[in-house]
C-alpha cells in the first residue's frame, strides 16, 4: 500500500514535470518560463531527485533560451544538480561549458560562481574515484580543468563584474590547491571542501601534490599581484580583501602575506579611487581584519593588526577591544617561536623574489637606523614635495601611530621596496645604497628606475612561463579546442612589444596575404569612423594613421573615395592629410638648410654640434664628411621633388574631386582651398579655369578674393590671376573680376599692384603694333586676335577695361590716359574716345583733376579734352569752374569757339551772341546742336537756363555783321530757328519782328524773316501789315534790299496790301507798280470798289498811276 | 518555439532598502519604489523597533515582531494628538497597507542584487552581518549607502535619490560592469557621498 502510494505521488510528480515544462515550452513571458523551471528544479532535484534523469534533456533545451535570465537558470539548474549528485557533470560537461562560453555577460558571470562548486566537487570525486575513472570521465575532467584554466585567466577581463567572478573563483581554487591545517578556521558549508591534504599519495596519474601546492601558490600570487596593481577597480579590490581575508583564515601559511598585501595597499592606494571609494575600501579591510582578530589566528600577529587597524584610523581603544589585552601580551613569546618555524617554512616556498625582497627589506631597515641616513632622505626628497599640500594628502593623512618602533621601520622600508619596484632587488638594492651614500638628483633617479622596472618586468615575464609546468600539462593533454589555455599570461606586470608579435608573423605570411590583412585593417579603420569620433584621441590616432597609409600604393585613392563618399563630414580628414604631405616637405627643407650649414661650416673649418649630425644619414666608413654631406643633400633634394609632387598630386586630386560636385552650395571647395597650406603651380591653374567655368565663376572668384586677401604668400601670384580677367572680352567674367579688382583696389596693398597693371596694359597702346606680352596675356581669347598684328578694336578694348574702371576712383589716372592718348594711333584714338563717356560721367564736372586736364591739357590732346568736356556737359549744366576753364582756355591757348559749345550755357549772353557768327560757320550738324543747347531742345536738364532766349538768339542773329558771317550762313541759320515751330511760335516771331523794327537800319534779313513768319502763321498778316506801314515810316525804299523784300510782301498779302501801296508816295508806288505790276491791277479794282468818299482821300497822282493802265 | 518573437524581457533587480527601525526611511523607499514597480524589500537593522515618544528620553519601544496595525492602535491611545500632529500615525499608517510588519535585516535569508543603506552606521552593520553568514552560493550583492536624515521630509527626499540611483543601475545595459562608473557620476550629481561595497552570499 505504502508502495503504492509512492509509485502514484511519483506518476504525479512527473505528470506534474510534464505538464510544467510543456507550459514553459509554449509560454513567450520569461517570467512565466522562469517560475515553471524553478518549480521543476524544486521538484526533480529536492522532491524526487531519482526523477532528474528522465527530465534533463528537457530542462537543457532551455539553455538555448533567448532569454538571459532562463539561461541563467539552466546554469544554477546544473550546479544544483551536481551537488547532488556530482556524477552528474559528466552528462551535462557539454552544456556547461557552452554556457560558460555564452555571448551574455551575466550568464558567463552565472557559470563562472557555478564552477566553484562545481569544480571544487569534482575534484574531490575525481581524487577519490581517481582508479576507476573510464574514458569519458576522464575527458570530462580535461575539459573542467581547461575551464578553470579560462577563468583564472579572466583577471585580465575589461568587464569589472567578470573580473569580480574570477577573483571569488580564485578564491576556491586557491583553497583547494594549499592544505587544510589544524588551526584553520573552516566556515561550516566549507568542512567538506576538498584540500590538498586530502590526496593520499604524493604522486598519481593524475594529480601530484607538489604540483598542486605550487599551482594553488601561483595563484595567489597572481591574485596578490592582482590586488597590488594600481588600476584595480575599487569592487575587485573590496573583492580581494574579502577573498584575501577568507584565504587567510582558512589557511594560515598566507595569513603573513595577506597581513601584510593589506599594509602595501594602505600605503600604495590606486590613485582612481575616489574619497567615499577609498572609504568604503577601508570599511571593508577593518572588517576583515576584526574577523581575522575574533578568530584564535589573531595571536601571531597581534603587531601587524595593530598597525594595520591603527592605518586604518582606529583608535588605540578600539584596538583594545578588538585584540584581548591577555593574547597580545601572550602571543609575544609565540610569535618569535612562530616566526622562526615560519620563516624556515617560507623559506623553502617562498621563490628567489621574496627572498631578495626580504633581503632588501631587512638591509634599508639596518639602513634606516642610521639618523644620517634618514636625514639625508629627508632632505633629497624635501626637493619633489610640492609647494602646498595637497587636498587628498591633507584629508587622508593620519599621524603614525608608532614612530620609530621597528615595525614602523620595517613598514617604512617595505613600502620604500614596493615604490621602488619590487622585482629587481639586487640591482634596486644597489640603486638604494647609492641614493643614500650620493645624493642623486632626482632625474637620474628616475631614470634609473624607469629602467630597472623595465629589466625586473621582462625578468618577471620569462619565470612565470617557464614555472608551471601543470599548466603547460592541462592545456597540452586536454583535448577541447573551444577554449583558450594561454594560462602563461600573467595579469600584470609584462611588456608588451609589437616586434616579438609581429616579425614571427611577417616571416609566416606571404606578400599578398600580407597585402590582403593591410587592406582589411584598413577598411575596418575606415568604417570606424562614427564609433571613434566620441573618442578624441582615438580619433586623432584613427586620422593620423589613415593619412599615413597613404604612402602604401592605392592607398591614397582609397582614402579620396572614402572622403567623397561623406565630404561633408569628412573634409578635414582629407585637409590633414595635405598638412601632413606638406610637412614632410618642410621637414625636407628643415634638414636641407640644416645641412648647408654644416657644409658651410665645413668649408670654413667651423666646428659642427653634435645635435646637427643627427639628421645625417652614414653612407660608408671611406669617404669624408663632406661627401657625406652632399650625398645627403642629394638625397634631401631627391625627397623634397617627390614630395611636392606628392603634395601637388594630393591637392590637384582633392581639390578637381571638389569643383566636380554638383552641389557648391556648401561652399566646400572655397572652405577647403582657402585653408590648405601652400597652392602649387597645377593648383593655381586649376582656379584659374574654375574661374572660368560659366556657372560656378562666380563663387571661385571670390573664393579667388578671398585667397588674395588672407594668402600674403601668394598674393602676386593669385592677384595676377584676378587681373588677367579684367582684360577678357567675356562681359560677365571681365566685369565680375572688375568690380572685385575694384574692391581690393581700396585697400592700400593691392592698390600699387592693381594700377601698375593697369598701367602697363594700357601703355601697351602707345606702341604701334599690338606686343607679343598682350597676345600671351590672353591666351583664353580667340584665335583671330592671336593672329592679328594691327591693332583691333578687341585688344585696345581688353587693355583699356580696368584702367578706365579704375579712373574714377583715383581721378589722377586720367593723365596717363591723356599721355597714351597723344602717341596712340588712330583707332586707339577713336575707342578710347568710344569708351571714354562712363568713367568720366563717374568723374563727373567737379573733379579737379578733369579741371586740370582741361586747363593744361597736353599738345594734340585737343580731342580728348573737348570729347571730355561734351560727356561732363551732356547732361549737366555746364559747373562755373568748368566754364571758367574752357572760357580761359578759349580766350588764350586755344581759340577754337567748338570748345564754347559744350559750355554755352553758361557763357554770358554777350559772350554768345559774340561767338554766335563763328559758331554759324561750323558744319550744318553743329549748329543744329548749338542751337539744341541753347533753346534747350532735347536735353534732359531740368532747369534750362539759357544765357539767351529764342528771340534775342533770331535777333541776335539778324544784327550779325555782314563782315563778319555771309548773308547765306546766316539764312541757314535763321532757317534752323524757324524749323523749330515749337519754340518759334507765333507770339515769338511777333516779339522778333517787333525788335528787330527798331533796330536802325532795318536788319537786310528783315523782310525775309517777315515772309517766313507769314508762311508759316498766315494769321500773322494784319500785324505785319502794320510793320510794313511803319517800314513806309521809315523811309523803306532807301534799303534797296528791303525795299525789294517789301515789294515781294506786299504782293504774299496782296487782298491787305492796298492800305499799304495806297500810303505810299507816288514815286515809291510807281516803283512798286514796275516791279510787281500785279498789284497795280490789284489796286485798281479795290480803287473802283470803294465808296467815292473813300475814293476822294487818294491823291490825284497816286489815283493816276493807278488808273494810267 | 513560439516565443522567440517577443523581445527578452528584463529580468528585474532585486532591492533592498535597509534603515533602522524600518519605518520611516526604509518604507518611505519601498513605498515608492513598489508604486514605480521595482521590485524592493525593507529591513530594518536595529535590535528594537523605535519610534519617537513624548521626549526624546522617552520612546516608544516596539519588538521587531509587533505589527503596524498593533503599533498604530497602541499609540492612537496614548495620545493621538500628539503622534498624529507629529506625522507619526499617518507613517505607521501607511506602513501597515504596504506589509503587515516590519522586518529586520539580520533574521532575513533572501538573497539581493542591491542592497540600499540610508546611514553608514547601518552600512557597516549590513555588511559585517553578510560578512558573518554561511556562504554557499558565492554571488555577489552590492551594498550601496546614502546618507539620508531621518525626518518625513529628508526621507521622501532620500527615497527618490534611491529610486533614481536604483532606475539606472536597473536600466544598465550590465550593471556589474557599470556601477562604478554610475556611481561615481551620480555621487557628483547630488553631491553626497556615497559608499560601496560588495559581499558575497
Amino acid at each position: 500500500m505504502e508502495i503504492g502510494s509512492d509509485k502514484n505521488q511519483i506518476e504525479d510528480t512527473l505528470e506534474k514535470v510534464a505538464e510544467l515544462l510543456n507550459e514553459a515550452s509554449i509560454s513567450n513571458k520569461d517570467s512565466v518560463r522562469l517560475t515553471n523551471l524553478k518549480h521543476v528544479q524544486e521538484l526533480i532535484v529536492y522532491k524526487n531527485p531519482e526523477l532528474l534523469d528522465n527530465f534533463l534533456d528537457e530542462i537543457l533545451q532551455f539553455q538555448l533560451d533567448k532569454s538571459g535570465e532562463v539561461k541563467k537558470f539552466v546554469v544554477s539548474f546544473i550546479e544544483e544538480a551536481c551537488k547532488k549528485d556530482t556524477e552528474t557533470i559528466f552528462k551535462l560537461i557539454d552544456n556547461f561549458r557552452y554556457l560558460l562560453f555564452d555571448e551574455n555577460v551575466n550568464v558567463q558571470k552565472r557559470a563562472y560562481l557555478a564552477m566553484i562548486n562545481i569544480f571544487k566537487n569534482t575534484l574531490k570525486w575525481v581524487v577519490r574515484n581517481q582508479n576507476k575513472l573510464n574514458d569519458e570521465q576522464k575527458q570530462t575532467w580535461y575539459t573542467l580543468l581547461d575551464l578553470k584554466n579560462h577563468i583564472a585567466s579572466q583577471l585580465d577581463s575589461d568587464n569589472d563584474g567578470i573580473r569580480t567572478c574570477c577573483i571569488k573563483f580564485l578564491e576556491s581554487l586557491i583553497l583547494c590547491m594549499s592544505e587544510r591545517l589544524k588551526e584553520s578556521i573552516i566556515p561550516h558549508v566549507n568542512k567538506g571542501d576538498f584540500s590538498v591534504d586530502q590526496l593520499d599519495q604524493v604522486e598519481t596519474d593524475l594529480f601530484n601534490r607538489d604540483e598542486l601546492k605550487e599551482e594553488g601558490r601561483y595563484h595567489f600570487k597572481t591574485l596578490l599581484e592582482y590586488t597590488l596593481s594600481s588600476h584595480i577597480s575599487s569592487v575587485n579590490l573590496i573583492s580581494s580583501i574579502c577573498v584575501l581575508s577568507n584565504i587567510a583564515k582558512q589557511r594560515p601559511e598566507f595569513i603573513q602575506t595577506v597581513l601584510e598585501t593589506y599594509s602595501k595597499i594602505l600605503s600604495n592606494i590606486p590613485p582612481t579611487l575616489g574619497k567615499s571609494q577609498l572609504n568604503a575600501v577601508k570599511k571593508q579591510m577593518k572588517l576583515q581584519i576584526q574577523s581575522i582578530c575574533k578568530s584564535s589566528l589573531c595571536v601571531g600577529f597581534v603587531s601587524e593588526l595593530t598597525s594595520l587597524l591603527s592605518d586604518l584610523g582606529c583608535s588605540p581603544n578600539e584596538i583594545n577591544r578588538l585584540i584581548p589585552k591577555n593574547i597580545s601580551i601572550e602571543s609575544n613569546k609565540r610569535r618569535l617561536n612562530q616566526a622562526q618555524t615560519n620563516l624556515d617554512s617560507k623559506k623553502v616556498k617562498l621563490n628567489q623574489d621574496q627572498k631578495n625582497q626580504e633581503k632588501l627589506i631587512d638591509s634599508l631597515v639596518e639602513r634606516l637606523q642610521s639618523k644620517e641616513n634618514v636625514t639625508d632622505l629627508v632632505l633629497v626628497s624635501m626637493t619633489n614635495l610640492p609647494d602646498k599640500m595637497s587636498l587628498k594628502f591633507s584629508q587622508e593623512y593620519k599621524a603614525i601611530s608608532n614612530p620609530g618602533s621597528v615595525q614602523q621601520i620595517r613598514s617604512l622600508a617595505q613600502m620604500l621596496v614596493t615604490y621602488i619596484g619590487e622585482n629587481n632587488f639586487e640591482s634596486t638594492s644597489q640603486n638604494i645604497l647609492t641614493v643614500d651614500d650620493d645624493d642623486l638628483d632626482e632625474e637620474e633617479d628616475d631614470d634609473l628606475k624607469f629602467k630597472l622596472k623595465l629589466k625586473s618586468e621582462k625578468i618577471d615575464y620569462s619565470e612565470t612561463v617557464g614555472k608551471h609546468p601543470i599548466h603547460r600539462q592541462s592545456s597540452v593533454s586536454t583535448p577541447s579546442k573551444t577554449l583558450p589555455t594561454n594560462l602563461n599570461k600573467s595579469a600584470s606586470n609584462k611588456t608588451f612589444k609589437l616586434n616579438d608579435v609581429t616579425n614571427n608573423i611577417i616571416n609566416k605570411i606571404d606578400q599578398t596575404q600580407l597585402q590582403d590583412l593591410y587592406n582589411k585593417a584598413h577598411n575596418r579603420i575606415l568604417e570606424t569612423d562614427e564609433n571613434v569620433n566620441r573618442n578624441k584621441h582615438a580619433c586623432i590616432i584613427r586620422k593620423k594613421v589613415l593619412v599615413e597609409s597613404t604612402t602604401l600604393p592605392g592607398y591614397d585613392q582609397k582614402l579620396t573615395n572614402y572622403v567623397f563618399e561623406d565630404v561633408k563630414k569628412r573634409i578635414d580628414l582629407a585637409l590633414i592629410w595635405l598638412y601632413n604631405n606638406y610637412l614632410k616637405i618642410k621637414q625636407c627643407y628643415h634638414k636641407k638648410s640644416t645641412l648647408e650649414n654644416m657644409k658651410y661650416k665645413l668649408e670654413n673649418g667651423l666646428n659642427i654640434k653634435e645635435e646637427e649630425q643627427m639628421d645625417i644619414v652614414e653612407v660608408g666608413h671611406e669617404v669624408t664628411k663632406m661627401e657625406v654631406i652632399e650625398q645627403n643633400e642629394q638625397y634631401i633634394l631627391n625627397q623634397i621633388e617627390f614630395y611636392e609632387a606628392e603634395y601637388d598630386r594630393t591637392l590637384i586630386s582633392i581639390l578637381d574631386s571638389l569643383q566636380q560636385r554638383k552641389e557648391q552650395k556648401d561652399l566646400l571647395f572655397s572652405k577647403f582651398i582657402t585653408q590648405v597650406p601652400y597652392l602649387t603651380d597645377n593648383a593655381l591653374n586649376l582656379l584659374k579655369n574654375c574661374c572660368q567655368d560659366s556657372e560656378k565663376f562666380l563663387f571661385n572668384m571670390s573664393t579667388l578674393s578671398e585667397l588674395i586677401v588672407t594668402r600674403s604668400k601668394q598674393r602676386n601670384e593669385l592677384l595676377q590671376i584676378l587681373l588677367q580677367f579684367t582684360s577678357l572680352s567675356n562681359q560677365v567674367l571681365r566685369e565680375n573680376a572688375c568690380t572685385i579688382c575694384l574692391n581690393l583696389y581700396e585697400r592700400k596693398q593691392f592698390a600699387q599692384i592693381i594700377e601698375d597693371y593697369a598701367f602697363n596694359r594700357l601703355k601697351y597702346l602707345s606702341l604701334p603694333n599690338p606686343p607679343s606680352e598682350l597676345i600671351n596675356d590672353l591666351t583664353e581669347e580667340t584665335q583671330e586676335m592671336l593672329d592679328a598684328s594691327t591693332w583691333n578694336e578687341d585688344m585696345i578694348k581688353s587693355c583699356l577695361y580696368l584702367y578706365l574702371e579704375l579712373i574714377p576712383v583715383n581721378h589722377k589716372l586720367i593723365n596717363g590716359l591723356s599721355e597714351v592718348y597723344i602717341e596712340s594711333v588712330a583707332e586707339i584714338k577713336r575707342v578710347i574716345l568710344k569708351m571714354l563717356e562712363t568713367p568720366i560721367k563717374k568723374m563727373g564736372m567737379d573733379s579737379q583733376e578733369l579741371l586740370k586736364l582741361i586747363q593744361d591739357f597736353p599738345r594734340n590732346s585737343e580731342t580728348l579734352v573737348l570729347r571730355i568736356i561734351h560727356i561732363l556737359t551732356e547732361k549737366s549744366q555746364p559747373s562755373i569752374d568748368l566754364v571758367n576753364k574752357v572760357r580761359n582756355l578759349y580766350a588764350t591757348k586755344l581759340p577754337d569757339v567748338r570748345f564754347l559749345i559744350p559750355i554755352l550755357t553758361g557763357l554770358t549772353k554777350a559772350e554768345v551772341i559774340a561767338a554766335l557768327p563763328q559758331l554759324i560757320k561750323l558744319s550744318n550738324a553743329v549748329v543744329k546742336e548749338v542751337f539744341n543747347r541753347l533753346l534747350g531742345i532735347n536735353t534732359n536738364i531740368p532747369v534750362h537756363k539759357s544765357p539767351v532766349n529764342p528771340t534775342e538768339l533770331l535777333v541776335a542773329l539778324h544784327q550779325i555783321d555782314q563782315a563778319n558771317c555771309d548773308l547765306k550762313t546766316v539764312i541757314n541759320a535763321t532757317s534752323l530757328c524757324f524749323a523749330e515751330k515749337q519754340i518759334y511760335t507765333q507770339e515769338v516771331l511777333t516779339s522778333v519782328m517787333q525788335q528787330l523794327i527798331e533796330i536802325t537800319p532795318i536788319p537786310t534779313l528783315y523782310m525775309r524773316t517777315v515772309i517766313q513768319s507769314l508762311t508759316i502763321y498766315p494769321k500773322l498778316s494784319n500785324f505785319v501789315v502794320i510793320m510794313m506801314q511803319r517800314l513806309i515810316g521809315k523811309q523803306i525804299w532807301k534799303s534797296p534790299k528791303v525795299w525789294e523784300g517789301f515789294i515781294k510782301c506786299c504782293q504774299r498779302i496782296k487782298p491787305l496790301s492796298h492800305q499799304i501801296l495806297l500810303k505810299l508816295q507816288p514815286a515809291q508806288l510807281k516803283e512798286v507798280f514796275q516791279v510787281a505790276p500785279d498789284l497795280k491791277e490789284h489796286l485798281n479794282k479795290y480803287v473802283h470798289s470803294i465808296t467815292p468818299l473813300e475814293r476822294a482821300q487818294i491823291t490825284t497822282e497816286t489815283m493816276e498811276l493807278i488808273e494810267n493802265l | 518555439m513560439a516565443y522567440s518573437e517577443s523581445p527578452p524581457e528584463i529580468q528585474p533587480l532585486r532591492f533592498a532598502v535597509v534603515c533602522s527601525s524600518n519605518q520611516n526611511r526604509s518604507m518611505e523607499t519601498h513605498n515608492i519604489f513598489n508604486k514605480k514597480g521595482l521590485s524592493i524589500r525593507s529591513f530594518g537593522t536595529g535590535k528594537e523597533v523605535k519610534l519617537p515618544g513624548p521626549s526624546i528620553t522617552q520612546p516608544n519601544v516596539y519588538d521587531f515582531n509587533t505589527t503596524y496595525d498593533f503599533m498604530y492602535k497602541d499609540l492612537s491611545n496614548r495620545d493621538k494628538q500628539l503622534y498624529t500632529q507629529n506625522g507619526i500615525l499617518h507613517m505607521i499608517d501607511r506602513n501597515r497597507r504596504i506589509k503587515p510588519k516590519p522586518e529586520r535585516f539580520q533574521e532575513n535569508r533572501e538573497h539581493f542584487d542591491i542592497i540600499f543603506t540610508v546611514e553608514e552606521r547601518i552600512f557597516d552593520q549590513v555588511l559585517e552581518d553578510l560578512e558573518n553568514r554561511e556562504k554557499e552560493l558565492n554571488q555577489p550583492v552590492h551594498i550601496i549607502n546614502i546618507d539620508v536624515t531621518d525626518n518625513h521630509e529628508d526621507a521622501t527626499i532620500g527615497a527618490f535619490i534611491l529610486y533614481e540611483l536604483a532606475l539606472m543601475l536597473q536600466n544598465s545595459e550590465d550593471m556589474d560592469n557599470e556601477i562604478d562608473e554610475i556611481l561615481q557620476d551620480y555621487e557628483s550629481k547630488i553631491k553626497r557621498p556615497i559608499l560601496h561595497s560588495i559581499a558575497f552570499y
